[in-house]
């Protein structure tokens, strides 16, 4: 094995030109398959971010008339241990209400939350930029529209009104902004102490969670599996990808056509190299030849080219992935909006990265293969008698 | 003096539709140490009945019987370890792997057979560069040298295993007269020195003319075969 | 003989040709030597033991061609004695000889001998030489019909054009023919060569040409 390995090296070192250019057309190979994916990559990803970064991505209802669910702690603990891909799971009591300023009144989402566990999804935290977030009954925050609108101020009293007509009064302790008008100007978040004493109930309206961002696209199979657990609650169960049907056909199209290219590219390389190794075989004929009448085995003479492939896979995958990511880069750089951020972030998936390179390597060896087959079945006596 | 080689009925028949029969009823024995010339016009089968003896060819009959194993039933592995072990070869063309030094192209054969090359290989290796006379450029890649330095060589890697016999097809071929007057001193000297047997094909008379043994091939079969 | 071989040997070795042929002449007139026994005890011997002690091996052919030169000088000119040694043998006459070498043969010394030997045995011999191109030599064979050839072979090589000789003169001559054959080549194993080449007699000595009969045939 060593002895194959160290003639594949040295022919490949003799012929300097006509390995370089292998090299580089695997590169270009390997650096069109990791900037293109990354970038695809981090397309989708940011538009996912986008969409459901910062939203429920499975909710759990009660369609029954109070809307409300029972037990809720108890059917937590039980989805927790349904998927490890489950997080930030938050119990949420949602209730539709007027809020009354001076002599204005809108509707307000007054939303109940758990502040600690929905700030993972939600993060209330980082978006609230003037006060605090609710801790005491009847502390409520407010978006930055509203604040605007009615120019309202830390401490503030508000009236909100309740479908059954009470009048409650909240306490104003801090201003959030989601970046999102609607939410911005519909949205009061309180505890969800407080909504339940206001409602007077044990219950919850609902059940959200995430899940972990690499499954994000496995939501409805963790909600189906959510369901089997809970098949005996006649609950209903919604992810993120029913409700969003149109972007979803959008990424896989972006997917195949992604995947398309990297195949076709990974083929023509493959060709390349396959072409280029058996011309080389063919002009190495000769020292094939007097090996095999020294008494190199078929086997041997085989792996010699092989390796060959291997390590033209092994330098082109690590010069294509340094170039790809160099690519990549400077997409950052020269691709940018008018505020000078990336038009699309760039995602680094370092196990993609990883797989490109050994399916390249892989590639340049199976692309050997045909030419290594027709070396080990070489037989001396042709060359020796055709010269 | 004990057989080296013993070839029994040889036939060599080439083609499937049409036939072409080169040798006919070849039998011959090659005693250990001797110095053997093959003579015969082109296309008489000489080249064809080397590289049986070679083992580079099958006989499409007959016996090949080397150091007393028949290589008959002997797999390709097996074939190509006893050839790397038992027998040197010399073409006309020298054959050296352009892509290494003469040093290395003569220990080619060394490391085709074992893992590592010891240091008294390499003192082998360069003995044998001092005996083909090259010991000035055994550094030099194999396509910085003249004709006649290449075939030496490949003379010197021909013997690095120390094989049993050198099969030579007209090895001086190719070369000037100097340079074949050089060669064919040179092989009989390694001849009495080392007592490898030689079986060398030759139209050159001064190689003949010192060979032991002349067999003349005519259309596939022995002519004539005498002992000096 | 020995003080001869001796005096000769060293006008030999010297390559001193005047000295060499006159001291010869003048033994073989004053009958001091026979042809026989210059060609057998003198000449031969000095001729198979030419060596060369040069250090600088480049002119030893040359070296050989003069002495080579020498020795034939003599025997040319020794031919007026070989005829007298005939006729004072006076042996009836035995048939006509064709005394030949093989293509590319170039020591013809011994064949000029082994002609001259023939002479004195009693046959016609025509001494042929080396060079003869083979078409001209089958020609002159069917025009002289000599119901003998033979052929001196020095070099172990050329037996194998000796053989081609011998196969070719025997397909294409229409009338029988003795093929006998001699020289250095033959020296071991002679009579084995002689046979493997297809010849019909093997000759080592000057007394097994004296005793041959009529065209070749053994006593």
């Amino acid at each position: 094995m060593k002895f194959s390995l160290q003639m594949a090296l040295r022919f490949l070192r003799s012929s300097k030109g006509q390995t370089l250019m292998i090299i580089i057309g695997i590169a270009i190979g390997v650096s069109v398959q990791i900037f293109i994916g990354s970038l695809i990559q981090g397309l989708q990803k940011s538009l996912v971010d986008t969409t459901i970064g910062n939203a429920s991505q499975i909710t759990i209802t009660n369609d029954r008339d109070d809307k409300l669910i029972d037990d809720h702690k108890m059917l937590m603990d039980k989805i927790k241990t349904t998927d490890d891909d489950i997080i930030n799971i938050t119990a949420v009591y949602d209730s539709a209400t007027f809020l009354a300023i001076d002599n204005e009144s809108q509707s307000l989402l007054l939303r109940g939350f758990d502040i600690d566990t929905a700030d993972k999804i939600y993060d209330i935290y980082d978006r609230i930029y003037l006060g605090k977030a609710p801790i005491k009954d009847n502390e409520i925050i407010l978006g930055k529209q509203l604040q605007e609108k009615y120019d309202l101020s830390l401490n503030d009293r508000i009236d909100i009104l309740t479908v059954d007509r009470v009048d409650q009064v909240f306490t104003v302790v801090g201003f959030f902004d989601f970046k999102v008008t609607s939410l911005n100007t519909n949205w009061g978040i309180t505890t969800l102490t407080t909504s339940q004493t206001v409602f007077d109930s044990d219950g919850i309206t609902a059940i959200e969670m995430q899940v972990d961002e690499g499954s994000v696209f496995e939501a409805d199979a963790i909600a189906a599996k959510i369901a089997e657990q809970l098949y005996d609650y006649d609950l209903k169960i919604d992810n993120w990808k029913d409700a969003n049907q149109q972007l979803l056909s959008g990424l896989q199209g972006q997917s195949v056509s992604s995947y398309m290219i990297q195949v076709f590219v990974m083929i023509s390389v493959i060709l390349g190299i396959a072409s280029v190794l058996a011309i080389t075989v063919l002009q190495k004929s000769r020292q094939v030849g007097i090996l095999k009448a020294m008494g190199i085995k078929n086997k041997v003479a085989g792996q010699i080219f092989l390796f060959e492939g291997f390590i033209l896979g092994f330098l082109g995958a690590v010069l294509g992935i340094l170039f790809g990511l160099g690519l990549a880069y400077s997409f950052t750089i020269f691709a940018v909006n008018p505020d000078n951020t990336p038009v699309v972030n760039l995602y680094i998936d370092w196990r993609f990265i990883f797989i490109s390179g050994i399916i390249a390597m892989i590639a340049s060896t199976l692309a050997a293969a045909f030419p290594a087959i027709r070396s080990s079945r070489l037989n001396p006596i042709d060359i020796i008698r055709n010269n | 003096m004990e057989n080296i080689l013993e070839l029994r009925n040889i036939n060599k028949i080439y083609g499937t539709e049409i036939k072409n029969q080169v040798l006919y009823d070849v039998n011959l024995k090659i005693n250990e140490g001797s110095f053997n010339s093959i003579i015969g016009q082109s296309g008489s089968g000489k080249s064809t009945l080397l590289n049986i003896i070679g083992t580079l060819d099958k006989p499409t009959s007959g016996d090949v019987i080397i150091s007393g194993k028949n290589v008959k039933d002997m797999k390709l592995d097996q074939l190509a370890e006893y050839r790397n072990s038992m027998i040197g070869f010399v073409f006309q063309f020298h054959y050296l792997l352009p892509e290494f030094t003469a040093m290395e192209n003569v220990l080619i054969p060394y490391r085709i057979g074992n893992n590592k090359v010891s240091n008294e290989i390499r003192r082998r290796a360069d003995d044998l560069m001092n005996l083909v006379g090259l010991e000035k450029v055994k550094n030099n890649l194999a396509t910085k040298m003249s004709g006649g330095q290449q075939q030496r060589v490949a003379i010197a890697r021909a013997l690095i295993n120390q094989p049993k016999m050198i099969l030579a097809d007209e090895p001086t071929g190719n070369l000037d007269s100097d340079s074949t007057e050089v060669i064919y001193e040179l092989l009989r000297k390694i001849n009495q020195e080392l007592k490898t047997t030689f079986i060398i094909i030759t139209h050159d008379r001064r190689i003949a003319e010192k060979a032991d043994r002349i067999i003349e091939i005519k259309d596939g079969k022995i002519n004539l075969d005498i002992n000096k | 003989m020995d003080k001869i071989k001796k005096e000769f040997q060293k006008y030999f070795d010297e390559e001193d040709k005047e000295k060499a042929v006159v001291f010869i002449l003048d033994l073989l007139q004053r009958k001091q030597i026979d042809v026989i026994q210059l060609y057998t005890k003198v000449l031969t011997p000095i001729l198979n033991e030419l060596t060369c002690d040069l250090e600088d091996q480049r002119i030893c052919i040359w070296k050989e061609h003069v002495k080579t030169a020498i020795v034939r000088t003599i025997v040319e000119n020794a031919y007026p004695y070989v005829l007298a040694k005939r006729d004072e043998l006076n042996k009836p006459r035995k048939g006509t000889v064709a005394v030949v070498c093989p293509p590319e043969e170039y020591h013809d010394i011994g064949a000029k001998m082994i002609a001259d030997f023939f002479t004195i045995g009693g046959f016609e011999a025509i001494f042929v030489g080396s060079g003869t191109p083979y078409q001209d030599f089958y020609n002159a064979i069917s025009i002289i019909k000599p119901c003998m050839i033979a052929i001196s072979v020095s070099n172990y090589y050329n037996l194998v054009a000796t053989k081609r000789m011998i196969d070719a003169i025997k397909k294409e001559t229409d009338h029988p023919i003795k093929i006998i054959v001699g020289g250095h080549a033959f020296a071991s194993d002679g009579q084995e060569k002689a046979r493997s080449i297809n010849a019909d007699l093997y000759l080592d000595s000057v007394d097994a040409i004296m005793n041959l009969l009529e065209c070749g045939e053994l006593a």
